[in-house]
């Protein structure tokens, strides 16, 4: 009688459980708005983070991991929907599809070869990728979940080593708030450059091909050298990649434009915040290498040092992220039609691409809980190239590695080539893995 | 070795466009035939009109997320429209007007109202084809008020069908068909 008891409870709480599940939905964040607007297979807004095990990879026990990986971030298991003004996320009931990895990075992710879900989990030898689209999540919470999926694959597989973890689950604080609504300046002015920027010029690989170049350093070496200089990480890479952009592309071609290097900014830390929805802006290093005459490497870090210091006030940042809120959550634009506002916003990004030379994300360091990192070689971290931006760069770092990776669609690795060589020259540990696209480098 | 060595760029679509192309090229060819052969009967717009529907149909059939209830309102929306124009090419003698539009209406807005009663719980996913369907259902209203059918019984039959769904649907999900609303209407 008791037992019946139960089991009637138990299917009640599970249809209650179903039916708050279908009426799950949410609004897409202020930055994700524009992604599915503007998005096509030529510009997928769609990022990488890989991670190489020490071990094969098997994919049943994959498969498990990103459906566990699921129950724990519900967020992420949405789909996309049409509304008549904007999309919004919906939950998603049907599993993620895991797939052997056949294709290119960051392609546009097929809804239809993935149940509707805007993230694709792939595997190869000893690798586990996850292709994530930006109106989903930034690269900040793409990894958070990436490396629940992680932590999950590893308790599957070696589950004697981790019953406590499979018993008691990790204590997990998130929240999906639109941040940019709650601490954006309605009064702050726009701060955005007016001049349109020098463009990489090179042939593309022919049938949407995607190269894939790692340089992964040794990052003791390379902080010892930043400190060296007076730089963060992040300036010392900005600008050595200026560099070689000036001595490959821009020097050949004549450039005039500046060199306008794109750089996001996780503002999660800067307001606290826990949301696992978009929350970044981003800095644009404006170097005008003609007309400053920034010949040398020297003189570019110099001009890098300086713009990073003026443009990552909180200030500053608060104005550029508060200027798109602003145009987001403008009353005309938000009662157009999506349909009309698709139209416009395509032919406005042709216009717009022409702002940006290049981008450069550095995620950080990726932390593993300390039982878990003898199983985990190193991560990547990889962003989709446009037809404008030709290459864009993204760094992450793991352990005692630092990988900096080109993705590109120009046929010739000049500006890869250069960037190890000069990586080299200033006595850093460096070595390349790659997709094989082009030519190899070492 | 990180990456794979032949990547394959799958093409999944690639037969899709080949029949494609062969459909346009046996379109182009009935024409020509049909106007060397004979050039006051039009039956090569009747089959190019039915190759459209299969294609329509069959692109939207691929699509294997579209949910049933897209597939009824798609289908209402492409039979008609076809039958609409087969009665025009043969001499517009309103039979799609008078028997067949309402009659698909009838059998749209039943399959709608069996769907709704036993999923209720997933009706959140129909809400919105559902309410569609009701405006499209009030097709015969206008025909009837434009004198455009002469046999008023079919279309004032299907719009009380459609109308009785309408409310059975109020009633029974109420809250769901808020809840979609608010969702496809947010700004």
């Amino acid at each position: 009688m008791q037992e019946n008891e139960n089991k009637k409870d138990n299917t009640k709480k599970q249809k209650n459980e179903e039916k708050k599940e279908n009426l799950y939905w949410r609004r897409l964040d202020n930055s994700a708005k524009i992604f599915p607007v503007s998005t096509g297979k030529k510009y997928s807004t769609v990022f990488r983070i890989s991670a190489v095990l020490k071990e094969n990879i098997e994919p049943e026990i994959l498969q498990k991991a990103v459906e566990n990986a699921l129950n724990v971030y519900i967020s992420f298991k949405v789909r996309m929907k049409t509304g008549m003004f904007w999309y919004y996320l919906e939950h998603n009931p049907k599993p993620p599809i895991i797939e052997k990895e056949q294709n290119y990075p960051c392609k546009y992710i097929d809804p239809l070869t993935n149940n509707n879900y805007l993230f694709k989990v792939t595997y190869f030898d000893k690798k586990i990728n996850i292709d994530i689209f930006h109106s989903l999540t930034d690269g900040n919470s793409g990894a958070t979940f990436f490396k629940e999926i992680i932590y999950q694959y590893i308790e599957l597989k070696h589950k004697n080593e981790f019953e406590e973890e499979l018993r008691i689950s990790r204590k997990i604080e998130y929240n999906t708030e639109d941040s940019y609504m709650k601490n954006y300046n309605k009064e702050a002015k726009s701060n955005a450059s007016s001049k349109k920027a020098y463009i990489l010029k090179g042939k593309k690989i022919p049938l949407g091909a995607i190269s894939a170049v790692h340089e992964i350093m040794d990052v003791e070496k390379l902080r010892e050298i930043c400190k060296s200089k007076g730089a963060t990480v992040t300036q010392y890479l900005t600008a050595v990649y200026i560099y070689c952009i000036y001595e490959e592309n821009y020097k050949q071609n004549k450039g005039k434009k500046p060199v306008k290097v794109c750089i996001p900014v996780n503002l999660k830390k800067y307001f606290n915040s826990i949301t696992l929805s978009n929350f970044f802006s981003y800095l644009t290093v404006e170097a005008e290498l003609e007309k400053d005459n920034l010949n040398t490497f020297e003189k570019i870090l110099e001009f890098v040092k300086k713009d990073f210091e003026k443009k990552l006030s909180q200030e500053e940042i608060i104005r550029t992220m508060s200027a798109n809120v602003k145009l987001g959550n403008n009353p005309f634009i938000r009662g157009i039609p999506l349909l009309i506002k698709k139209i416009v916003v395509r032919l406005g990004y042709i216009e717009i691409r022409k702002y940006t030379t290049t981008t450069f994300s550095n995620v950080g360091r990726i932390g593993i809980i300390g039982k878990y990192r003898k199983y985990i070689d190193n991560f990547f971290f990889l962003l989709a190239p446009e037809p404008v931006e030709k290459i864009k760069c993204s760094a992450c770092s793991y352990e005692d590695k630092l990988t900096f990776t080109f993705t590109s669609i120009i046929d010739d690795n000049r500006i890869e080539k250069k960037f190890y060589e000069f990586i080299k020259q200033q006595g850093i540990d460096v070595y390349i893995e790659s997709n094989g696209v082009v030519d190899s480098i070492e | 070795m990180l990456y794979p060595k032949m990547i394959n760029v799958k093409s999944s679509r690639k037969v899709v466009k080949i029949l494609i192309a062969t459909s346009v090229a046996v379109s182009i060819l009935l024409y020509i035939i049909n106007k060397l052969t004979s050039p006051n009967s039009h039956w090569a717009a009747l089959s190019i009109a039915c190759i459209i529907y299969i294609w329509v149909t069959v692109l939207y059939a691929i699509n294997k997320n579209v949910n049933i209830a897209a597939h009824v309102l798609l289908q209402t929306v492409a039979i008609s429209t076809l039958l609409v124009y087969i009665d025009y090419i043969l001499g517009f003698e309103k039979w799609s007007l008078n028997i067949a539009i309402p009659i698909i209406i009838m059998t749209a807005n039943i399959i709608m109202l069996i769907l709704t009663i036993i999923s209720r719980k997933k009706y959140i996913r129909y809400a919105i084809f559902q309410l569609i369907l009701c405006i499209i259902s009030l097709t015969p209203v206008i025909l009837i008020s434009e004198r455009l059918v002469e046999d008023k019984t079919l279309g004032i039959i299907s719009v009380g069908i459609s109308i009785v769904n309408f409310v059975l649907c109020l009633i029974l999900c109420k809250d769901a068909i808020k809840e979609e609303l608010k969702r496809k209407f947010h700004m």
